[in-house]
């Protein structure tokens, strides 16, 4: 199978990270921040290693700023709901993911910045957005289904300009484009760490910058504190409470370490070029709709496409049973998105491109892609 | 020979300091469960290191800006640890 879905997680890890992952799951499965025993404090030890990583990767001065959560969902909820309440107004991009749409739903009142057929917003729309009970602007980094990167600094301008929080959903960027919390102005960032930081699954987390307010929506045993029926309320303790997936999370740094070492924004370029590459490729095609950006800068390695004539999720399904090659059809958890991008009546086919792939995985896909429209047109 | 005790409310904390002062040459410097003697308000963790470290620690403290939270001096006396605030 040629996997080609690495916006919704990366399939194929560095081999490291599963010799990691096993080794640890025997040696390291303690149960990290309870107690005082050697295993306990060994694992935690471990699991600390991965955060300095982390906090080396998006330039985090304080690594206890950084709470470790299941996924990218579980931080966006936790920065969105821990944040704003019934009162409060907030900013998103038109490109966000459910993962943040529902919760500002349901958290409170909400304004969506449009964006243009490729996928991009103006800066300057938000300013008008801005009430006066406007707490938070909230982005994802970039569009999770055609890719398309957000102009993260400039919203930060904007939100601290006047004086807003400013959030990024950093699911599709961590560990293949540069993230710098501190030259970004980010003050809440929720990632993933089993999509583009390659680690085992069951790993995210949300770092919260420092004199944010924020309140915990899940409580429980953190270890510390135990005699108050309290939540602590110092970082990480605070948004962390539960037993930490400890061998996953000591495995992230393998894959953290070598995305240190080959930089994310040469990973991210390597799959931006695989990206642009198979765009040229289908132009080439009759009947093929390209959703997004072309080869400009503000793109990273995900494609969306349709061929005219065919249903995504048809297309897809076809690709999968009959040249066994993994995309994903439908909306991708960002129907709004779509709307933006024309591809709401039938979603889109989403090739995303990750570490390992490789000029002739797109070129397998062009082939495909080829054949089918030939089939259905 | 005296030990110092910094209690720090997360085990996170703790090992920051514990690895901010390896960092700096302190090797002896280890996380350990708060003694019962000195925790207040239950679990949580505390650095231990020898007294002599103490104002290595307190530089680290302030240089890397480290919310711990109080310092105690831990003595053996009479073969029991005995523990007394450092003011
Ligand atoms: C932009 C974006 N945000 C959030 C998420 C949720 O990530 P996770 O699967 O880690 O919860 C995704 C997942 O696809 C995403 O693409």
């Amino acid at each position: 199978m040629l996997y080609l879905d690495n916006a919704a997680t990366s399939f194929k890890k560095p081999s490291r990270v599963y010799f990691s992952m096993m080794k640890n799951t025997i040696t390291n499965s303690a149960n990290s921040g309870r107690g005082g025993h050697f295993y306990s404090l060994r694992a935690t030890k471990k699991i600390y290693d991965t955060t300095e990583a982390i906090c080396t990767l998006f330039n985090i001065e304080n690594p206890e700023r950084i709470a470790y959560t299941q996924n990218a969902t579980y931080a966006l909820n936790m920065g969105i709901l821990g944040v704003l309440d019934k009162n409060s107004h907030v900013i998103i991009t038109q490109m966000e993911h459910n993962s943040v749409i529902r919760p500002v739903t349901k958290a409170c009142r909400h304004s969506v910045i449009k964006a243009d057929r490729h996928g991009r917003i103006r800066p300057s729309d938000i300013l008008r957005a801005i009430r006066y009970n406007t707490k938070m602007i909230i982005s994802t980094h970039a569009s999770n289904v055609c890719g398309t990167i957000m102009p993260i600094s400039k919203i930060s301008e904007i939100a601290h300009g006047n004086g807003l929080l400013f959030m990024v959903d950093a699911a599709q960027t961590a560990g293949c484009l540069p993230i710098d919390v501190q030259k970004d102005g980010i003050d809440i960032m929720a990632f993933s760490g089993h999509k583009g930081l390659m680690t085992p699954m069951g790993v995210g987390g949300l770092y919260v910058g420092e004199n944010i307010d924020i309140e915990p929506i899940i409580t429980g045993g953190t270890g510390s504190l135990s005699e108050s029926a309290v939540q602590p309320d110092f970082m990480p303790d605070m948004l962390q409470s539960g037993t930490l997936n400890a061998p996953a999370i000591i495995a992230a740094k393998e894959s953290i370490d070598l995305i240190l070492k080959e930089t994310p924004g040469a990973i991210g370029d390597k799959e931006r070029e695989l990206a642009v590459r198979l765009i040229e490729d289908l132009k080439n095609i009759d009947k093929i709709q390209i959703y997004g950006l072309g080869n400009e800068k503000d793109r990273n390695g995900t494609v969306a496409f349709n061929v005219k004539g065919l249903d995504s999720v048809m297309c897809a399904q076809i690709l999968n049973d009959e040249y066994k090659i993994c995309t994903r059809g439908g909306w991708h958890c960002a129907y709004p998105a779509h709307c933006a991008l024309g591809s709401e009546k039938n979603g889109a086919v989403r090739a995303s491109f990750g570490y390992f792939n490789t000029a002739r995985d797109v070129q397998k896909l062009t082939d495909a892609v080829y054949k089918i429209s030939k089939k259905f047109n | 020979m005296s030990n110092l005790i910094v209690t720090a409310g997360s085990v996170t904390t703790a090992i920051r300091l514990e690895k901010q002062l390896s960092y700096a040459g302190d090797l002896s410097a280890a996380v350990i469960h708060t003694p019962p003697a000195i925790n207040s308000g239950g679990c949580s963790y505390s650095v231990r290191t020898s007294l002599d470290k103490l104002s290595l620690v307190k530089q680290i403290i302030e240089s890397k800006r480290i919310r711990v939270r109080k310092f105690y001096i831990e003595e053996y006396v009479n073969g029991e640890r005995v523990y007394s605030a450092l003011s």
